[in-house]
């Protein structure tokens, strides 16, 4: 399955996503696939390893590091052994060897066989070995050991070059000597033009710097140009003992490369797990269960998204506790009340499980779903583009029929039906129709086997078959404490943001299980402490006692 | 030589005002002159892309290196020199001139140095050139993306300078900004996090003449990040209406001045009164031989 942004942003995993953060590039590539298991057996392959790195983590804290450094340093691998031709080319091989040599010795026997971790390879590595250096060198050039002629020819060119070195070294002291001219840091120098012109034309090459001056550049003796023909000469001969030496260590490479490829596997599902593992220990998640008992179960879940907040804002958070044993649920309640939040836990949840991560909650049993849709309004920053131009309505409708069709078409596929998350449904159209909308989703959900429905709603007047639906109510305000506060303050002069502040500070973020959709009449008191003139709020009260005799 | 002294143990950016000011030759002569101390650390950040050195015809940037020295450049590179080489990294990035390398001088000869496209990959090479083991680094570069890669580190510059008739008063115009910016004060060390007394204006970017003009008459100090920031010359400079301060410094480690047909005395009379005159290096390969 391909998850949507909008899905993405709703379920707030850019926090978590921002927070999981794997060491090589093989885990990074895993991270940016976003990968949404399929398969029962699959994923809880995927928790075995990250139950296993949690292992490791508690068990092994000072080789933890180490096994992190290691994994940062393994180079990718991305090319053919035949490919192999350059010393950077075999550089990258050792570098992942080396260090893939690193995390084998630092695992515990269990965690590598968990991982299939197992270094085979050290035969290669100590053939790539060109220092003298300690281990976990992993600089590589191709040094004499690899071959006689290379040896060989190497040793010619550095006594080639040693002589001409000892010849300019001369020849450049000579002249400092004879013209007084320093060339020791130097391949020219500029003279004036009467300097220049008084110099030998068989020692010196000039050219003109300016209106006044030459640069002056040595004419360097026949007994050095020899050296330089010399030279290329050996420069040929070298070119062709690397050829062969590269030859050579392509076939060796050639016939360890299926277990680079292996190694390459194990180490993107070790950083996963201990990526995934890490994440879990900073937030106390749980491993997730797959069941039949229960459509989706959790108990004190946390949206990280939000809980973060809370706890950086200091307020209380209120995790979430909720039972779906019905293919159609409703939740409703106030205004502010938390229906919205609701169903962003349930997809951040859902999505975290199918992903292969742990759960942050004390218990998470749920169904193994095909897909996860989301219908309701964009998250910022998030634009429907093949949709522009419609109405919000109609973007509705679009996407909850392509939600419904995709579920529809995915369960004849694999039998497994998807999760659909509706939030606040035909919420731009007029109540009756909205509500008639919402009541024949609902039993569509109800009567179906593709999906299970999840709807947050404020209207009250839906029609739904008894026993049908799950009916879960956000509590609410603490109407008692709220009067209590507001009776003692006027709230004068305070910010919308501190208002909102009193509300969630009054407000009871609790999913309470009901039987039926209740009246729920929270929003005029809402609305009083968000700032809405006193004379609307009197006003809106006449009314509602007219419409409600109260 | 002794302007080659303070670039020992130092991380230098040759810089110049304009193309063809004769930065690689000046690198070549101060790589030469360090390694005679330890190993040299070469990269390249110039984005220039002649192939020759217009003002001394020579072919460029190939740039000589010995046993020892660390560079950072392509594989490519690498591939087309003669020289031997340790490969000690590969970063991950590549250019359209291969993929960025740092590497070992096993056996010295001349080698290409091309540096990476972004800042921050530049950033990361150089970070990883000045931990490797040399002694001194030198990197030969232009001003703009020299001041986006060295926030970690502390740097110096040599400005090489070209002087000619033509361009007789830009040049003294180039050391009058210059000595003018080496005199402006850091960002005292309460105030780098961004606590500005009133008045303090932070421009995170370019001090324009414009922007000059529409500051506040209550500004009482502007911070900027560093002197290649300032696009201004030396008399708005000099007539500026409030403080002003740089988050980070560059110290001129040297100004090379290379002329032709310019009367050096004059010229150097001229610039007499400058703060920076002491580290001016007129003509560094003209031989004053008696």
């Amino acid at each position: 399955m391909k998850i949507s942004e909008a899905l993405w942003a709703f379920a707030g995993m850019d926090v978590v996503y921002d927070r999981y953060t794997p060491h090589s590039v093989y885990g990074k590539k895993n991270k940016e696939a976003r990968e949404f298991f399929t398969s029962v057996l699959d994923v809880n392959a995927e928790y075995d390893r990250v139950e296993s790195a949690l292992n490791f983590l508690a068990t092994h804290p000072d080789k933890v590091v180490g096994v992190l450094d290691a994994l940062s340093r393994l180079p990718q691998i991305s090319q053919l052994p035949q490919q192999f031709v350059r010393s950077p080319d075999v550089f990258i091989v050792k570098k992942f060897l080396v260090n893939f040599a690193r995390i084998c010795k630092a695992l515990p026997h269990t965690t590598a066989t968990d991982f299939g971790v197992d270094f085979r390879s050290s035969e290669l590595l100590a053939f790539l070995e060109t220092s003298n250096a300690q281990d976990g060198d992993e600089s590589f050039y191709l040094t004499e050991k690899f071959s006689v002629q290379l040896a060989e020819v190497r040793k010619e060119i550095r006594s080639l070059d040693a002589s001409e070195k000892s010849l300019r070294t001369l020849f450049i002291e000579k002249i400092q000597r004879e013209t007084g001219i320093d060339f020791r840091f130097r391949d020219f120098v500029v003279l004036s033009l009467d300097k220049a012109r008084a110099l030998s034309s068989v020692l010196f090459v000039l050219e003109p710097f300016d209106s006044h001056h030459f640069v002056v550049r040595l004419a360097l003796p026949p007994e050095l140009m020899d050296f330089a023909v010399q030279r290329e000469a050996l420069l040929v001969r070298e070119a062709r003992a690397e050829e062969k030496v590269y030859a050579c260590l392509c076939e060796k490479i050639a016939v360890e490369f299926p277990l680079l490829q292996d190694y390459c596997a194990a180490a993107a599902r070790l950083d996963t797990a201990l990526a995934k593992a890490r994440l879990s220990q900073e937030f106390g998640k749980v491993r997730p269960q797959f069941g039949e008992s229960a459509f989706l179960s959790v108990v004190e879940g946390r949206f990280l998204p939000l809980s973060i907040r809370c706890a950086a804002e200091d307020l209380r958070y209120w995790p979430l506790t909720l039972d779906i044993q019905k293919r159609a649920n409703v939740v409703f309640g106030s205004n502010m009340g938390g229906k919205t939040v609701v169903l962003q836990s349930l997809a951040l949840f859902q999505l975290l499980a199918q992903m292969g991560f742990f759960v942050p909650a004390d218990s998470f049993v749920s169904m193994f779903f095909e897909n996860i849709f989301y219908v309701g309004a964009p998250s910022a920053g998030i634009t429907v583009s093949q949709q522009e131009g419609l109405s919000g309505f109609g973007q509705e409708i679009g996407e909850f029929q392509l939600s419904w069709e995709n579920a529809n078409a995915a369960s004849k596929n694999s039998g497994l039906a998807s999760l659909i998350l509706v939030d606040e449904f035909a919420r731009t159209t007029n109540s009756v129709e909205a509500s008639a909308l919402l009541g024949a989703v609902l039993e569509e959900f109800s009567q179906s086997e593709v999906a299970v429905g999840v709807v947050s709603t404020h209207f009250m007047d839906i029609k739904i078959e008894n026993g049908a639906c799950g009916f879960f109510r956000m509590k609410g305000l603490n109407h008692h404490g709220f009067a209590q506060f507001c009776s003692q303050r006027t709230g004068d002069g305070e910010s919308l943001v501190e208002r909102i502040h009193r509300v969630n500070r009054f407000m009871q973020y609790e999913v309470l299980v009901e039987k039926g959709l209740a009246p729920v009449r929270d929003a005029l008191a809402i609305a009083e402490v968000l700032g809405l003139s006193p004379a609307i709020i009197e006003k809106a009260k006449r009314h509602m006692g007219e419409k409600y005799g109260r | 030589m002794w302007f080659l002294r303070d670039l020992d143990k130092e991380t230098t950016f040759v810089v110049g005002a304009g193309k063809n000011a004769g930065k690689t030759t000046f690198l070549n002569l101060a790589a030469r002159y360090l390694r005679r101390k330890g190993p040299v650390g070469l990269a390249s950040i110039g984005v220039d892309g002649e192939g020759r050195d217009l003002v001394f015809g020579t072919a460029k940037p190939h740039i000589p290196v010995e046993q020892g020295d660390v560079i950072v450049t392509t594989d490519t590179a690498l591939a087309a020199s003669t020289g031997v080489f340790r490969v000690l990294d590969i970063f991950p990035m590549k250019t359209v001139l291969g993929r960025m390398v740092l590497a070992q001088v096993v056996r010295g000869d001349f080698v290409e140095l091309v540096g990476p496209d972004t800042n921050s990959q530049l950033a990361l090479c150089i970070n990883a050139l000045r931990a490797s083991d040399v002694r001194s680094v030198l990197i030969d570069g232009a001003v703009n993306r020299m001041t986006q890669v060295s926030a970690s580190f502390h740097a110096g510059i040599v400005d090489v300078i070209r002087v000619n008739p033509a361009s007789q008063t830009a040049a003294e115009e180039r050391l009058r900004f210059l000595s003018a910016t080496s005199l402006l004060p850091l960002l005292p060390q309460e105030h780098a996090t961004g606590n500005f007394p009133q008045g303090w204006i932070d421009i995170d970017g370019a001090l324009t003449p414009s922007k000059l003009k529409n500051l506040s008459k209550e500004a009482k100090a502007v911070v900027v990040p560093n002197f290649a920031s300032l696009f201004l010359d030396s008399r708005q400079l000099a007539q500026l209406p409030c403080s002003l301060y740089l988050r980070q410094s560059f110290p001129v480690r040297a100004i090379v001045v290379n002329a032709w047909d310019v009367d050096e005395v004059a010229f150097v009379q001229r610039c007499a009164n400058l703060a920076l005159h002491s580290r001016m290096w007129i003509n560094p390969y003209k031989e004053r031989i008696a």
